[in-house]
Formats: C-alpha cells, sequence, structure tokens
C-alpha cells in the first residue's frame, strides 16, 4: 500500500551536490577498481576466526548468505573501497566462499535464491497466492464460489455513479437553470 | 536490495551453465583432409571478461570444497 504521508527524511533532488567535491568516499576514487582487487581484499577475511565465528552464526541462524553478502559489499561501497558493480561481480565469489564456512561448520545455509518469488518477480500470482493461503479455509472456499462477472458488475456501477459538479461562482460563470 | 543479489546469483548461475557448455570439446563434424583442424581457435578468439574470473574464482573454491568434503 502507498502511502500519501510525505518522506521528510528523504533526500533532497540535489542533496548530494551540497557536499564539497571528494568529500565523501563514494565520491573519491575506488580504492579497487576490479574483481581481482576486491577477491584479494575479501579473501584474507574468511581466514580470520572472529569473522568466521561470527559468519557461522548467521547462517545458523537462517539468514540468506546473498543477505550477509549484501550487507558485507554495501558498507565497502560506501567506504568508498570499490564500486557497486565490482560488490554485484564479487558477490557469487562471497557466497561461495561462505558455502564453505558453512559446509565445514556442517551446516545446510540459506542461499538466498530457492524462494519461488524471486522467479515471479513483477507478477501478482505468488503475492494473490500466498495472501489467499493466510485466508482462513472457509473464506478461500467463498472466494472460489466468486462468480468472476462479480467485479465488473462493480465497475460499472462506480461508472453510472455521476461525478460532484462544482458550484461555480466566479463573474463570467453560467448562471444557473433558476 | 538483497532480491538483486539473489537475481544476479541466479543469472550468474546461468552463465555458469551456458559456459560449461560452451567450454566443452565440440567433436569435428568430419574427418577428412579438407575438415577444419582442431576446436581450440573458438576458444582462443573469446576474451576473458571480468565475469569468466568470477567463474575461475567460484571453480577454485568449489573444487577445494569437495575435495575437503570427499577428505571427510
Amino acid at each position: 500500500m502507498i502511502s500519501n504521508e510525505p518522506k521528510i527524511d528523504g533526500p533532497i533532488p540535489g542533496q548530494s551536490l551540497t557536499a564539497e567535491p571528494k568529500s565523501r568516499p563514494w565520491r573519491r576514487p575506488y580504492q579497487f577498481a576490479s574483481v581481482d582487487e576486491a577477491v584479494e581484499f575479501y579473501m584474507p577475511q574468511f581466514a580470520d576466526e572472529t569473522f568466521v565465528t561470527l559468519l557461522t552464526e548467521q547462517i545458523e541462524n537462517g539468514i540468506p548468505l546473498t543477505t550477509i553478502s549484501e550487507i558485507l559489499t554495501t558498507a565497502n561501497v560506501m567506504e568508498g573501497r570499490h564500486s557497486i558493480d565490482v560488490a554485484v561481480l564479487v558477490s557469487p565469489v562471497l557466497i561461495e566462499a561462505m558455502q564453505f564456512v558453512a559446509d565445514n561448520a556442517g551446516i545446510e545455509p540459506v542461499i538466498g535464491t530457492e524462494s519461488e518469488l524471486y522467479n515471479t518477480i513483477g507478477k501478482d500470482s505468488e503475492l494473490v497466492r500466498r495472501a489467499v493461503s493466510k485466508l482462513p479455509k472457509g473464506d478461500s472456499e467463498d472466494l472460489e464460489s466468486i462468480e468472476m462477472d462479480a467485479p465488473m458488475e462493480e465497475e460499472s456501477m462506480m461508472a453510472e455513479e455521476p461525478e460532484p459538479q462544482m458550484e461555480r461562482r466566479g463573474l463570467m460563470a453560467p448562471r444557473g437553470t433558476e | 536490495m538483497s532480491i538483486e543479489f539473489a537475481k544476479a546469483y541466479k543469472n550468474f548461475q546461468k552463465f555458469e551453465e551456458e559456459r560449461g557448455q560452451r567450454n566443452m570439446p565440440v567433436a569435428p563434424a568430419s574427418k577428412g583432409l579438407l575438415s577444419p583442424r582442431g576446436g581450440s581457435s573458438r576458444m582462443q578468439s573469446q576474451g576473458t571478461t571480468e565475469l569468466d574470473k568470477v567463474a575461475d574464482y567460484v571453480q577454485q573454491i568449489r573444487k577445494h570444497r569437495m575435495k575437503i568434503r570427499n577428505d571427510q
């Protein structure tokens, strides 16, 4: 549902241009420009015991590997280490490395591509199916019994309703039929 | 946003499959004297893209993973 309330804390168009040039990490040349450099930066982290322990905990909690790789890479984009393009390119390597960590820990990881939702992005069928599955059984049977003509009738009734006429009060407004 | 990463990973898996099929050695259609020699010319003409590099890294990690799994 779209809310009509204005986003007060959102950025104003052109706000990014109000800061001094090169004052933000993402407005400077990136530290790692290629996938090779990014892989060289990320891989040693998987040898760090603390990192691996924390990562194993997150995987065990069922957090998808795609989400973890997104968090990892987005943080580094914000710090100006690499671009978002390199982040997307390097993410399969990170996911594979995380699967390796999960294997070592004997955990079955959630990769994040299992859901059928990713195959039907942009289609309403999955969302409708989920919404219907949430309804109690009796209600879903009632839904099935509704004929397809029902929404059409509603639409036709809406069309027949006369539009409210605004009262014109200007000097040049046509005089009423009094 | 992680939906985009999941989509990117799925697309990468598709790319990997296609790459695997592409790199399969193709048997020459004919074995005559005038038939084209070898199937390597097509492989050599393809440049290495960033995505190929990523696929190579993933392959290396996967091999290592399988090796450790088999040892266990």
